[in-house]
């Protein structure tokens, strides 16, 4: 920063912790193959410095070098700079939508697909499942349900969360239209709840990385919500294509209620509800 | 090149109240990016709208991430996400190094992340003030009456790296927690009512172009 009277202040500290990113986020991709090279810097850096105090070292060239040398350290940096805190039914608005206006096009279907990209720790996957099984739909439904970071998926296998976040998520589940009692599908057990054993055999969680990998199959809806907030556009447009490829006709992407497709993705995907960020994807053009 | 000027305000409880009164007395913000950080539901309230009616600004919250904050506009922090400022940055098309693949500029970016709450508050205010501290461009930060410490420390961070720190005057503070924690970390630039604060605040930044 630049202080207003013009004096030098600690900028330099600032600009060189950034040239270290830098460098850090490049060592990264060239050696393990992990490509935060664009995900915006603000968020992505924050993160990177969280886990530099989280282990004590003095510097993000400390950390880079254990990083490169150590699994373990790789896996739970992998956790910090991918989590996100959420709950079941967040944005209950977008799951009422889908509940009335999606889930019944995907009934028209033998088999239905749904891929929930960037999963974290699940809760979104499970939510999805909750809305096929309400539909009597589960039983033909596959949700392929992705993340890069294996401690989160080990979480979302587990199907186990705190008891204390399965308020907001009964809450949640309400204002999204559901009228059974939410404590169907769960059960209680000390401070923990365990999903229901319907929802979990439908669910295949694996490892994938938009900013790397590519499509993997075909599916009827898409959702994958905050996590273009990490995005540059440069990555946002690589994942809107592997979206694109990944749906079938009619089939309905679903972003995050705080995120726009980039001009490119605009072309590709049609608004069903612009302000829940549910699309349709438009098969008329080739990206 | 240093950019606009860059005012980001927090609070939690009293905090609307205080921040409608800066508005009133601000006017225009001229070469200004502001930002402002309030203790808020996660679900979506009519706050951009209650502020509108205060402002002689455009007042708007970022419907995508990154969202680039409009100067002489304040970007108001969603409810459910913290909200952390950057300056803008451009892919460079040949990079002179891998390393370096994007050119900072001096706007102002606003960046949403669903990360872990800060003193049960997402958005907090420490971690957006923390984040300002980072920017090229010439920082003021503003804490406002606020019913835990949220923001204090930002407020050290911010002063360490050469910002500005103002804080509503403790008298006249809903519930004084954060600008009394303020008070016993930093010395402030400025306290004031919240008046006081908006008219510091019209002839204190955005005047350079």
């Amino acid at each position: 920063m630049i202080p207003p009277g013009g004096q030098s202040g600690s900028a330099q500290s600032g600009e060189l912790a950034q040239i270290e990113a830098e460098a850090f986020f490049y060592t990264v991709f060239e050696h393990l193959g992990y490509d935060f090279r664009h995900y915006s810097d603000a968020s992505r850096n924050r993160r990177l410095a969280r886990f530099v105090d989280n282990h004590g070292f003095s510097s993000i060239s400390e950390a880079q070098g254990r990083v490169l040398r150590d699994n373990d350290l790789l896996a739970n940096f992998l956790s910090t700079m991918t989590v996100n805190v959420t709950e079941m039914f967040r944005d209950p608005e977008v799951f009422r939508k889908i509940r009335t206006e999606v889930i019944p096009r995907l009934a028209t279907y033998p088999r239905i697909r749904v891929w929930v990209a960037g999963c974290a720790t699940g809760e979104e996957a499970y939510s999805i499942a909750i809305l096929l099984a309400e539909a009597d739909l589960l039983d033909r439904a596959t949700i392929f349900a992705t993340d890069i970071d294996t401690e989160s998926l080990r979480v979302a296998t587990s199907a186990i969360y705190h008891a204390d976040t399965m308020a907001g998520a009964t809450r949640n589940y309400q204002a999204s239209g559901g009228v059974r009692p939410f404590s169907d599908w769960y059960v209680a057990k000390y401070d923990r709840c365990i999903l229901s054993p319907e929802l979990r055999p439908r669910i295949e969680f694996f490892s994938h990385n938009l900013a790397t990998d590519s499509a993997f199959g075909e599916f009827n809806l898409i959702l994958c919500r905050n996590v273009f907030i990490y995005f540059e556009q440069t990555l946002q447009r690589r994942a809107e294509r592997i979206f694109w490829d990944s749906l079938s006709n009619f089939g309905n992407l679903v972003i995050g209620p705080r995120e726009a497709l980039t001009g490119e993705g605009s072309t590709l995907f049609t608004p069903l509800d612009r302000r829940l960020g549910i699309y349709v994807k438009n098969q008329h053009v080739r990206p | 090149m240093s950019g606009p000027d860059v005012v980001v305000i927090g609070g939690s409880a009293g905090g609307l109240k205080a921040l409608r009164a800066i508005l009133d007395s601000w006017g225009t913000f001229g070469n200004t990016v502001a930002v402002a950080v309030l203790h808020r539901s996660p679900q979506s309230s009519p706050l951009a709208e209650v502020l509108r009616a205060h402002a002689a600004m455009p007042v708007c919250e970022p419907a995508d991430s990154p969202w680039d904050c409009p100067v002489g506009g304040l970007t108001l922090a969603p409810g459910g996400y913290h909200l952390l400022v950057g300056n803008t940055r451009t892919l460079v098309p040949e990079a002179p190094t891998p390393v370096t693949l994007y050119e900072t500029g001096s706007g102002v970016r606003a960046h949403l992340t669903l990360d872990a709450p800060v003193f049960h508050s997402r958005p907090s205010i420490d971690v957006v003030f923390t984040s300002a501290a980072e920017l090229v461009n010439s920082v003021t930060v503003v804490l406002l009456s606020c019913a835990n410490e949220d923001g204090a420390r930002g407020c050290e961070i911010v002063k360490a790296a050469g910002g500005r720190v103002v804080l509503q005057d403790p008298a006249t503070c809903e519930v004084p927690t954060a600008v009394d924690a303020a008070q016993r970390l930093v010395e402030p630039d400025h306290v004031a009512d919240p008046a006081g604060i908006g008219r510091w605040l019209s002839t204190m930044v955005g005047q350079g172009r």
